[in-house]
């Protein structure tokens, strides 16, 4: 066929000026970044406070090859300039291996550089070692608020304010100075980003109201209402403190890997984007150990990310990886057939899993049928099942809904639907309540391909009565068909809850912070006792108390209202292939590796 | 020629621009944005009232012919747009994964080119022979194969049954060849040999047709060597329709790379688009989509211009 040039140019030609016409008449759709506004500062009164122990004295060599302390200890001696200490070479002492770099696997690669864009766990395990946050949780028990870039802080009296007074002499990895000043830009970008920059786990800081630079290193915080809780906040590991001088001057907007200065233990060395981040020890770290030696204990930490758990596994296999966290057991146990020295280490994670009933539509609309599948369905043998045979089962706690505090399993573990010895009783009633209704079917949506929570709820309601009908989709449809309200039931995954539960109430109940995914309207009285709670001494007997009544409400008064019920949460445990430091494994996921160490 | 030449390439802006068209729309289709990934579609949950200020922020609430009016106007100026997954401009995002496919796409089309030549050739040679047999055999196993299936057990056997794997940690060509070269065997191989299992058997029906023709069978009788014969005559006519086929497989080379970069790890043209549709990132498919068209349209004009090296007769009118 012959195509005349003219034809061809007029037909160029009208397409050009079609979108030069439309280019015309409409507006950018990438606006500019906009940079955060200034907070107001607030004065802040100060009673209750934190002063950290005297720092320790440099350890003599030997004393120094001693195993770490297995406590992240309060405000080390900082210096100015680099430290010529940090092991560069491998040094054994009694515990294991200090020195060398260790490669671990990142999951699938992050994304973004901006960890405090993404919700997604791989984006910390990929980037939280380059950075420092206010305060921090104590990487071994994930629950103690230590030190970090705050040397020291105080509650006032009534919980209005807080004031942090920070580490002198600290540096971001590019030999910048850190400041106070980068708090508060840290800040305020996250309660305030730039356009098209989402921050999921703002969370808890919303709980600042304004903030006050102090001299050259304080700054004193006013809440929005009187708690405790702005503590935890400032130890999240997500709120990460960013330089104000890198991203000040590219809008707010963080975007490459030449940007993730931080003041954390490692810096970046160099990247493959898509594949892999190579972190050096950072030579001005401004903690110690507690015996006086270098913090950190690696002269570096090369993170690989894979696009599947079949490579990933097979990288564990070939040594190729030294670290890998989530490894299910049907993958590690195999591998450490081939490979002997890898250590699995399981972890008894504060974790859940959720199945999520659609309360807007048939059958749950009916809160009996909902009571008759909560009930009916045994989620102690879904929690052992979950796990692969073969394998010591699970311990099995129940924990209250949403996770709130996972220590609480006691005051539910007696209610009749959690009762083991109530079993066969709430099977039986729930039979009858499903052939009263008449349900024989009911769909279940999923995510995952062979999804084994859905084919053991499938086999446990085939013994109710009830045919389920497992519905596979891409994770995204599946995702938006549920918040459409277009499933019935519908597997919401699994959320380890790797940090510790004050966190997750952090990020879970605040305004803005998600649980109005379930659209959950809390009681009156539970919103009054999170108040409450709020104004609890961490870790207090009187804590303890209230998130008891807490989850008493939710079992009895909250979780029949609403309308997505997750009914069926369990524990779960995480399970884990390293060959670094048993104890500390847990929590070094959300952690920054500073005393991780090799073994021999 | 030179106005052919032109001619073509007038023809790329309307025919992106049809693409882009039935994309963007295609792409609107879909359930879900990239603010919904952002916000809830990862391990989080939001509100929707902040979800509907994000979408707004985003202007992903106007209506669609608005954001198409946007996206087209921006496209026309050369501007791929900003992909706000990945907090960068488009074209920023995709530029460094264009080594790491199309490495491994030449190295595929090499393999492909050494395996199915000669396996064509030496097929239609000895039709019939053990050789051809084993040929047609292999070549239909590689077109049924699927290339995740061959790439997910040559890991499997690597790594359970020899303890060795390609290095995972990812380098250029041109910082590191050996680690690269490990790197990109595999797939390239697994890639290759797909193709070559397409192209062996054109080569092979097209050179049993020239070998038949009255002018090899002259050559023969002139008495020249058998190399002048099969590869001066009959293989370089017997090459013109294959090098269109050789064309289209490029596109099916690109598509492989998609599966093959995710088993196999390598961060390129195909996770990226893998992680975007996942992601809902609108601008990043449609950027993706047409810098692939464009470089498709380009590579078939030049296959195109390749035939006139083929076969001396042939005019572009």
């Amino acid at each position: 066929m012959k195509i005349k040039v003219g034809s061809i140019m007029t037909v160029s030609l009208i397409a050009l000026a079609l979108m030069g016409l439309v280019g015309c008449s409409s507006s950018d759709s990438a606006a500019a970044p906009v940079a955060p506004a200034a907070a107001a500062p607030a004065q802040a009164s100060s009673s209750s406070s934190y002063v950290p122990a005297a720092p320790a004295q440099p350890a003599a060599p030997a004393a120094a090859a001693a195993a770490p302390s297995a406590e992240v200890e309060a405000t080390k001696k900082v210096s100015a300039k680099p430290k010529q200490t940090v092991a560069k070479t491998v040094t054994e002492f009694e515990g294991g291996t200090r020195g060398g770099v260790m490669k671990i696997n990142t999951q699938k690669w992050f994304q973004r550089w901006d960890m405090t864009t993404r919700s997604h766990w791989s984006s910390t395990q990929g980037l939280n070692r380059h950075y420092s946050g206010v305060l921090q949780f104590s990487p071994r028990d994930g629950l103690t608020v230590t030190p970090d870039l705050a040397k020291s802080w105080t509650l006032a009296d009534d919980l209005t304010g807080s004031t942090f007074v920070f580490n002198e002499g600290v540096k971001w990895h590019d030999g910048e100075d850190f400041s106070v000043d980068d708090v508060i830009y840290t800040i305020n970008r996250w309660q305030n980003p730039p356009v098209g920059v989402a921050q999921p786990r703002v969370a808890g800081l919303l709980l600042v109201d304004s903030m006050l630079k102090v001299g050259d290193n304080t700054l004193q915080i006013a809440h929005t209402k009187p708690t405790s809780r702005i503590l935890p906040a400032m130890a999240d590991s997500w709120h990460i403190i960013l330089p104000q001088h890198i991203l000040e001057p590219a809008g707010g907007v963080l975007s490459t890997g030449e940007q993730v200065i931080g003041t954390g233990p490692f810096k970046v060395e160099s990247f493959s984007e898509g594949n892999n981040v190579v972190s050096v020890a950072n030579p001005y770290y401004f903690h110690n150990a507690p015996d006086g030696s270098p913090f950190p204990y690696l002269d570096g930490i090369t993170g690989i990310a894979f696009a599947n758990n079949d490579l990933s596994a097979a990288a564990l296999v070939t040594g190729q990886i030294d670290y890998y966290t989530s490894l299910t057991p049907s993958k590690s146990f195999p591998i450490k057939e081939k490979r002997p020295s890898i250590v699995i280490t399981r972890w008894d994670s504060p974790g859940f899993q959720g199945i999520s009933m659609n309360t807007t539509k048939a059958p749950f609309d009916d809160l009996e049928l909902r009571k008759a599948f909560a009930c009916g369905l045994n989620t102690h043998a879904i929690a052992e099942l979950s796990s692969t045979p073969g394998v010591v089962p699970m311990e099995f706690r129940q924990i209250s809904f949403f996770g709130t505090a996972d220590p609480n399993y006691e005051n539910v573990a007696s209610l009749k639907c959690v009762d083991p010895a109530q079993r066969e009783a709430n099977e039986a009633e729930a039979k009858a309540v499903f052939k009263a209704k008449g349900i024989t079917e009911v769909e279940f949506d999923t995510d995952t391909l062979d999804d084994p929570i859905g084919t053991i709820v499938q086999q446990q309601m085939k013994a109710l009565g009830v045919d389920v009908k497992i519905v596979i989709s891409e994770v995204t449809s599946a995702r938006e068909k549920a918040y459409a309200g277009d499933t019935t039931l519908f597997f919401f995954g699994q959320a380890v809850a790797s940090k510790s539960p004050v966190e997750i109430i952090n990020q879970i109940y605040r305004p803005g912070a998600g649980f109005e995914l379930y659209q959950a309207t809390p009681p009156a009285k539970w919103s009054e006792l999170l108040d409450q709670l709020d104004m609890a001494t961490l870790g207090s007997e009187e804590e303890k108390a209230l998130t008891a009544q807490m989850d008493t409400i939710m079992w009895e008064e909250w979780m029949p209202k609403v309308p997505i019920r997750r009914p069926d949460e369990f524990q779960v445990k995480q399970d884990y292939v390293r060959n670094i430091d048993a104890i500390a494994t847990a929590k070094f996921i959300q952690s920054r590796f500073v005393d991780a160490w090799m073994d021999k | 020629m030179h106005q052919y030449i032109l001619r073509r390439l007038l023809l790329l802006p309307p025919t992106l621009f049809f693409l882009g068209t039935i994309l963007f729309f295609m792409v609107q289709a879909i359930p879900g944005d990239v603010a919904s990934t952002l916000l809830a579609g990862e391990e989080n949950a939001v509100d929707p009232k902040t979800m509907q200020k994000f979408r707004e922020e985003l202007g992903l609430t106007d209506p669609m012919i608005v954001q198409y009016g946007r996206w087209l106007a921006q496209t026309a100026t050369g501007d791929l747009g900003y992909s706000y997954y990945f907090s960068k401009p488009v074209w920023d995002q995709i530029k460094p994964k264009i080594e790491t496919t199309l490495t491994l796409a030449i190295f595929g089309i090499i393999i492909a080119v050494v395996l199915s030549l000669p396996a064509g050739v030496f097929s239609a040679l000895y039709r019939g022979s053990l050789f051809d047999q084993i040929v047609r055999t292999i070549s239909a196993a590689g077109m049924a194969v699927p290339a995740f299936w061959l790439g997910i057990i040559i890991l499997l056997i690597l790594s359970r049954k020899i303890g060795w794997m390609p290095p995972v940690i990812h380098s250029s060509i041109f910082d590191n060849p050996v680690d690269a070269f490990y790197r990109y065997l595999f797939p390239s191989l697994i890639l290759g040999f797909r193709s070559a299992a397409v192209i062996s058997r054109m080569v092979r029906s097209m050179m049993l047709e020239v070998l038949s023709e009255d002018y090899v069978r002259t050559a023969w009788a002139k008495g020249l060597q058998p190399r002048a014969v099969i590869v001066g005559h009959a293989l370089r006519n017997a090459l013109l329709p294959v090098v269109t086929m050789f064309g289209m497989l490029v596109a099916t080379l690109i598509d492989g790379a998609v599966v093959l970069e995710t088993v196999f790890n390598l961060p390129g043209i195909g996770l990226l688009m893998v992680d975007s549709v996942i992601a809902r990132d609108a601008s990043m498919v449609l950027g993706l989509v047409l810098s692939i068209g464009i470089f498709m349209m380009i590579w078939i004009l030049l296959i195109d211009l390749s035939y006139k090296v083929l076969d001396p007769r042939v005019e572009y009118d």
